[in-house]
């Protein structure tokens, strides 16, 4: 719980007492307490991301943000994901950080932005896409759940 | 900060256009092996994204412009035209057959990324032979 609730600091968000309050009932229940086997592996992956220089994409991408980095590993370590495979993870180069899922005909994009923002992308192949804005770990978990079906 | 841009009008829809990518960050391995591209693949920072014509260069030309693991995608200009941008021409240090893609109108990060997204999947439709 204490990981969670430091969670909306990395936005850089001043909130009242009311929208923490909020937040506090929006997100429990979130954390798992099972870490899927493919977790470290990730982890490392995130944190090799750091070495990338400027122009790692032959387009002029920026490295990847220590914050971007933070927030996607406190993003990882505090939603139910035991169920998932493990993501693809992917620099943006805007500094950002991506993670890929698709399990079936359903496809989501993560992205972590420098700051700590995060968005979506949800698919289903096909179909068109619906992108959003994740305000809380809730919002992430619900698309994640949406790409298992639950 | 781009003024007077106008849509080559010398690229036919049918035109391929070509992007390299970085297999290890814009690949997304699959449970049977196979990868498929993301949407990352065609992100940049300014939110229009580099390509080049592919009648006007080869792809050995356009990876001599990158790095060595780097691979080619192809896109046709239609389907660029198609989510709401125009194609224009820049000579770059690499090649002058280097094109970018502008919206014609405001699009979000988010818009942009579902465009993003929609090309990567044409790809992969095409690799499939769909």
């Amino acid at each position: 719980m204490a990981q969670a609730l430091q969670f909306p600091n990395l936005f850089g968000l001043e909130r009242s007492r009311q929208d923490q309050d909020s937040n506090r009932r929006q997100w429990s229940g979130v954390k798992s307490l099972q870490s899927p086997a493919w977790l470290k592996e990730t982890y490392d992956r995130i944190s090799a991301l750091k070495t990338l220089e400027e122009n790692w994409d032959s387009y002029g991408g920026l490295p990847v943000a220590e914050g971007a980095i933070s927030t996607t590993r406190v993003v990882l370590s505090n939603l139910d994901i035991e169920d998932m495979p493990k993501p693809h993870v992917a620099p943006l180069p805007d500094g950002g950080i991506g993670l890929h899922w698709r399990l079936g005909d359903r496809d989501v994009e993560i992205e972590v932005e420098s700051n700590g923002a995060i968005h979506f992308l949800r698919t289903t192949l096909g179909h068109d896409s619906t992108p959003g804005d994740a305000r809380s770990l809730k919002d992430v978990q619900d698309v994640l759940d949406w790409a298992l079906g639950k | 900060m781009h003024q007077n841009l106008h849509d080559a009008e010398d690229i036919n829809d049918d035109d391929l256009l070509l992007r390299r990518i970085t297999p290890v960050d814009h690949t997304s391995l699959q449970p049977d092996g196979t990868r498929i591209l993301t949407g990352f693949a065609f992100r940049e920072r300014t939110h229009e994204f580099s390509m080049y014509v592919a009648k006007e260069v080869t792809h050995e030309k356009v990876l001599s412009c990158g790095s060595p693991t780097q691979e080619i995608v192809e896109v046709r200009a239609g389907d660029v035209r198609q989510l709401g941008y125009i194609i224009v021409r820049d000579p770059d240090d690499c090649d002058d057959s280097h094109v970018f893609a502008h919206a014609t109108g405001h699009k979000s990060r988010n818009q942009v990324a579902r465009d993003c997204k929609v090309l990567a999947e044409l790809v992969n439709a095409r690799k499939r032979g769909a």
